[in-house]
């Protein structure tokens, strides 16, 4: 324990000099930017800085792309609370209760919560990374397929608890978006599926094309298309307000258990921010007392997503520090940055590069508490466009978003199937279908699909291994838990009706 | 005459309940299932006591037929002749809409054809006249520096290889480039 609170007092005297600070901050800066972008994802600003990391010492590398990665993670939910577009996929849940709130003039106070919320999620996940770094790396050592499929099932189930009372129609969406995540050619045999002779699609459909399809180019078309003036209702304020103590109290469960599934979910590779916020909406929704008001612009419902989406942060670098085995995309790039130094993460880096290491994970903790500054600025900026007249801001919006699908791959192909999901996110709207199981559908899709087979092909498709196993039993046991959860209200009305009006 | 006024009720119900989408949902869960059934499996080897590539994606396409089959029958069941219409109440503008999705559709296949350039300077006037701008010096001005800077952005800071488009497009959005100093 003092062994890791020195090497943190170095690791935060190396880090307070004037460029790895000056790094840190334009990170922190570039990433919130590129995240409240619709269209650029901090994924994509993270790679192009990529280059840009070659020139400078591999500890300032790493301390740049730290502060992108927390600050591009937070700045999604910028454009989600602010206009109804997610600008990362983590944010996405900040749609649901942020933007009503945004609809009733509270933009301030929800972007005061987001910012707080994600800066403490962020603080939390950064200290357990530096404290439990080691028992987490092999915890998350004995995870096998059979492990993998269930925590997938884990995050699709999240969906049914989401949903309620559309329990058929999020089903509906959910099957769609697996069914899209099976394009392509399958992980075994390498045999095209669902391309209809399109050789793109043997690639598979881009989960970020998708995104930006079903939700920027939908709520385009659902703007110029709105015969009502309501639909789409600016922000009133130019600033975000930081909610006080007293509220912040008033917010200490949502706070808590969003900090601990976002830094548990972090931890396990090919998860990231968009499912820790997800299963953390869904199990918010069923401990809060507000659950039903939920999607109506309820702050707990703000709250626990963003603070998991930011815990997500610190316990996925864990993996990549103490394995090498980076667990998310914004990770896989940091490893790439590590290797053109000629550094190998994994257990003897602890021993090693310290100095790296303790550089790091306190460039991880100040980024969190800085980002709070860069969140206000940038949201006062992003509030200030808001003040554009919609004409003109849907039709860049637009642009953005098409060029953003462009880029995920270089291909107008990706501009044409975000064009129809665009259309497909529109027609969704209109028949009440939520378009985040799809979403989510597209993401886990693919992931289940190669756990199960390759569970399948290890275990001589033996079905009964995902129960024995016991770790995967207890993730299951979890997932069948959730799912009665979700359905135990309305079995117990049922049962009420039925006692009072037997016949 | 009971089964004229029978069926005028079912027909009645079935325009009530909306089934457009559930039909809609059952088409597209089954359509792409007879695409896999027909397609060539002349490369396939595989052990038939194990998954095969197309098991996952026909269980998810039947699953999605399955609930877009009990959606319909609960909007069927929850229907009665005379309820209100379920239209949504948020009430859209179509010809809006059909040229709002035609415009994006346009300015999709246009930017490999015509270039990202002029693409997007068509784009931005025909939006900005279809949001209702009027002010031909607004849209004109925005047109032309918006693209301006996307271009700037995308091509200098992002490097991004945007389509230049066809023939003297492409000597067009060259020179434009070169103008600029981004090329």
């Amino acid at each position: 324990m003092m062994d890791i609170l020195h090497n943190l007092g170095v690791g935060l005297s190396h880090l307070l000099g004037v460029v790895p600070f000056s790094l840190l901050l334009a990170g922190i800066f570039i990433g919130v930017v590129a995240g409240a972008l619709p269209g650029i994802s901090f994924v994509n600003a993270m790679a192009l800085a990529l280059p840009f990391t070659y020139v400078m010492e591999p500890t300032n590398a790493m301390v740049f792309l730290a502060g992108l990665y927390c600050g591009g993670v937070f700045g999604g939910s910028i454009s989600s609370i602010l206009i109804n577009i997610p600008g990362s996929p983590g944010s996405l849940p900040a749609t649901w209760d942020g933007y009503p709130m945004t609809q009733r003039g509270e933009s301030a106070r929800a972007l005061g919560i987001a910012i707080t919320c994600s800066a403490i999620g962020g603080i939390g996940s950064a200290l357990m990374m530096i404290f439990v770094s080691p028992p987490f790396a092999n915890f998350a050592l004995r995870f096998g397929q059979p492990e993998f499929f269930a925590a997938t099932v884990l995050g699709l189930v999240s969906v049914v608890a989401i949903a309620k009372g559309k329990m058929l129609t999020s089903m509906i969406s959910l099957f769609m978006g697996l069914t899209v995540g099976a394009i392509g050619l399958d992980p075994l045999y390498a045999i095209p599926r669902l391309t209809f002779g399109w050789s793109i699609l043997e690639n598979g459909v881009s989960f970020v094309v998708v995104l930006i399809g079903m939700f920027a180019i939908g709520e385009v078309l659902g703007w110029v298309s709105s015969r009502s003036p309501t639909r789409y209702k600016p922000a009133s304020k130019t600033r975000a307000l930081l909610p006080s103590v007293k509220d912040l109290l008033k917010l200490k469960g949502a706070i808590s258990r969003g900090t601990g599934i976002g830094c548990v979910i972090g931890a396990i590779p090919g998860t990231g921010a968009i499912i820790g916020a997800i299963i953390s909406y869904g199990i918010e929704k069923q401990v809060s007392k507000r659950g039903n008001e939920f999607g109506t612009g309820v702050e707990e419902g703000l709250a626990a997503p963003e603070t998991a989406k930011n815990a997500t942060t610190g316990t996925a670098t864990i993996p990549l520090l103490t394995l090498g085995i980076p667990g998310s995309a914004a990770t896989a790039i940091m490893l790439a940055a590590l290797m053109l130094h000629g550094v190998n993460p994994g257990p003897m880096l602890f021993i090693t590069g310290t100095d790296l290491i303790y550089t790091v994970f306190a460039a991880y903790l100040v980024a969190n508490i800085l980002m709070i500054a860069a969140g206000m600025l940038v949201a006062r900026a992003f509030t200030l466009l808001m003040a554009i007249p919609p004409g003109l801001l849907f039709g860049f919006i637009a642009v953005l978003c098409l060029v953003g699908a462009f880029g995920v791959r270089n291909n107008m192909a990706d501009v044409y199937i975000c064009i129809g999901f665009g259309i497909l996110g529109f027609l969704l709207q209109r028949y009440h279908i939520p378009t985040a199981p799809l979403i989510l559908g597209v993401i886990l899709g693919p992931l289940a699909e190669r756990y199960f087979l390759t569970s399948m092909i290890a275990y001589d498709n033996n079905f009964l291994i995902f129960f024995t196993r016991p770790l995967s039993g207890v993730i299951l046991f979890l997932a069948f838990a959730f799912l009665a959860w979700s359905f135990w209200e309305s079995i117990q009305k049922r049962f009420k009706n039925f006692r009072q009006y037997p016949n | 005459m009971i089964n004229i006024e029978k069926r005028q009720s079912l027909l009645t119900r079935i325009k009530v309940a909306g089934l457009t989408g559930p039909v809609m949902v059952i088409l597209v869960g089954l359509l792409p299932l007879f695409f896999l059934t027909v397609g060539d499996k002349s490369q396939l080897i595989i052990d038939s006591s194990k998954m095969g590539p197309y098991s996952w994606p026909r269980v998810m396409l039947v699953s999605l037929a399955t609930a877009g089959l009990f959606w319909g029958i609960s909007r069927l069941r929850n229907s009665s002749p005379n309820s209100a219409s379920s239209a949504d109440p948020d009430q859209i503008n179509t010809v809006k809409l059909v040229l709002g999705i035609l415009s994006i559709v346009l300015y999709g296949v246009a930017i490999d054809v015509i270039g990202f350039a002029l693409g997007t300077f068509l784009f931005l006037t025909s939006w900005f006249i279809l949001g209702g701008i009027r002010r031909f010096l607004v849209i004109a001005a925005n047109s032309a520096l918006g693209t301006g800077a996307l271009l700037y952005l995308f091509l200098k800071v992002a490097y991004l290889p945007l389509p230049r488009g066809i023939g003297i497009f492409d000597t067009t959005t060259v020179n434009l480039y070169r103008l600029m100093g981004i090329y």
